[in-house]
């Protein structure tokens, strides 16, 4: 399953094949009856990427109290922006481009410091697994030692972690939300991660197995 | 279950850290989806009305006003209750009413004909029974003040009147004599002072805004276009008479308030939803109250500013 939007197993680390699948052609066909004035295909496109676009302004404005006006000017400047759009390209990145910059801009204005702080959902999905309460404990232990670790992490590794993990954006989007080169992305997540992974180490030392709290 | 490594082993397999974070991926917690498209549409359809009106066109807004027509927009209430309906004004989805400061548009679906506007100003001042306004609509942002963008918060009544220009106007009812927070923001020029009371048995918070009434000033004729408003089809505007003038009460479904930066780009316009509001002018300032009350008990109010 390789288009849903949740999956995070697609893009970077596995191979990024979406571009040959169905929908980024009906983006583009709403992309192109959007440049030509029709105000309900650009619509179609807001109803489709608002969710990502929303989460997007969330990690990057690094608050959630701003992530709806965010994603909202960035869907209307993306509209006076599309005579601009390369027809043919694909439109998710270059939308996140733009939410990413307003979401910054957004962020410089208010001169807030403090990055977005990762947590976990009150309530969590059911495991289809069902595992026993123990193993749910332990779980969630170990659960709460990763996130700790990347919370800890500078705001870049984590953000490039949340945006592959989280996320699940392609390469491409990556590099729009982050502001490099597509051609360095893997290289920063894999040293994100390696970071990630010296965190998880160095937390281990200290504490006995089974003594974690959560 | 996905495992993190045994905490013997420091060196974490990549699939491992892979399938841990994954998981974790299923269980952090994102914001809640808004649904944008309405106040993006409203946007694009006021901006286009806008451009329009001044002459500024492109190939986008072009086509855009070709696509939805003028039928698929508005119809244009004027002060007065009459439609003027010259070509040109059919064209126009805004026109402004009355009161220096303040543009209103009505806003249609693209799919609907053209219908007659809900909004039915009377003749004479005494306008037709207002249906009930349903109750408030999902917002798509928390109502805080801070979220209004009131600008800088005042230490009271009297600060402000030390810090602007213009003679300070605020209700003189017994039960609003303090409000409870004043801010001074700018733009417009001159500034505008907006009187926040907090809810209260006889000022139910309006979802909208979070407070029980809001109440803000300005010289309206020092930037003619500050504030716009765009009303969706369900929004009722009757004409009433404040202070010896025109006043709008505005009532029915949540609509659009915005206003624009500081640099007056049309394109920085902040939108959001606005309970029910009563505007008019009095002593050189556009007022404007808002909230979750009556039309009765915000002309009550209105008729109380000195």
């Amino acid at each position: 399953m390789l288009v849903g939007n949740r999956d995070p197993r697609r893009g970077v680390l596995h191979h990024d094949d979406r571009s040959r699948e169905g929908r980024p052609l009906e983006d583009s066909e709403l992309v192109e009856r959007a440049q030509h004035g029709d105000v309900e295909a650009y619509e179609g496109l807001v109803r489709r990427y608002q969710e990502l676009a929303i989460r997007t302004a969330y990690l990057v404005a690094g608050t959630a109290a701003d992530a709806d006006e965010v994603a909202q000017e960035a869907f209307v400047k993306a509209y006076y922006a599309l005579p601009r759009f390369r027809p043919g390209a694909p439109f998710r990145p270059w939308l996140l481009r733009i939410v990413a910059n307003e979401a910054r801009n957004r962020r410089k204005a208010s001169r807030r410091r403090e990055s977005v702080a990762l947590r976990l959902q009150a309530t969590v999905p059911a495991d289809r697994a069902a595992p026993s309460p123990e193993e749910e404990i332990l779980a969630s232990e170990r659960r709460a030692v990763l996130l700790g670790a990347l919370n800890g992490l500078r705001e870049e590794d984590r953000l490039t972690v949340a945006y592959r993990y989280f996320l699940g954006l392609s390469e491409e989007e990556m590099a729009a939300v982050l502001g490099c080169a597509r051609g360095t992305v893997k290289s920063r997540l894999a040293r994100s991660l390696g970071r990630l992974r010296a965190a998880l180490t160095a937390a281990d030392h200290p504490v006995e197995p089974g003594t974690t709290d959560a | 279950m996905p495992d993190l490594p045994s905490r013997s082993d420091p060196a974490m397999p990549d699939a491992d850290l892979d399938r841990a974070l994954t998981d974790l991926g299923r269980r952090i917690e994102l914001p809640p989806t808004s649904d944008l498209a309405g106040a993006v549409r409203a946007r694009l359809l006021a901006q286009a009305a806008r451009r329009r009106g001044r002459g500024v066109r492109s190939a986008t807004r072009r086509s855009l006003w070709r696509s939805l027509g003028w039928a698929a927009l508005a119809l244009v209430l004027l002060a007065g209750g009459l439609l003027l309906l010259s070509p040109d004004a059919r064209r126009a989805v805004a026109e402004r009413l009355g009161l220096p400061g303040i543009t209103i548009e009505h806003l249609q679906p693209p799919t609907s004909a053209i219908a007659p506007v809900t909004a039915t100003p009377a003749p004479g001042g005494q306008p037709a029974p207002t249906p009930p306004a349903p109750p408030p609509t999902a917002l798509p942002s928390t109502p805080t003040v801070d979220r209004l963008g009131l600008g800088q918060r005042l230490s009271g009544l009297a600060d402000a009147r030390a810090r602007v220009a213009y003679s300070v106007l605020a209700p003189t009812l017994p039960e609003l004599a303090v409000p409870d927070e004043v801010y001074l923001g700018a733009p417009p020029a001159g500034g505008q002072l907006s009187l926040v009371y907090r809810p209260r048995p006889d000022l139910p918070a309006a979802a909208e805004t979070g407070v029980g009434l809001l109440f803000t000033q300005f010289r309206g004729s020092l930037q003619p276009e500050f504030f716009g408003k765009g009303l969706p089809p369900g929004t009722r505007l009757d004409e009433v008479t404040v202070a010896g003038g025109p006043a709008y009460w505005i009532e029915g479904r949540p609509h659009f308030f915005f206003y624009r930066d500081q640099s007056g780009r049309q394109t920085d316009e902040r939108f959001r939803l606005a309970a029910n509001v009563l505007l008019w002018e009095q002593g050189g300032l556009t007022l404007r109250i808002e909230g979750a009350f009556s039309k009765e008990q915000a002309l009550r109010i209105a008729a109380s500013v000195r």
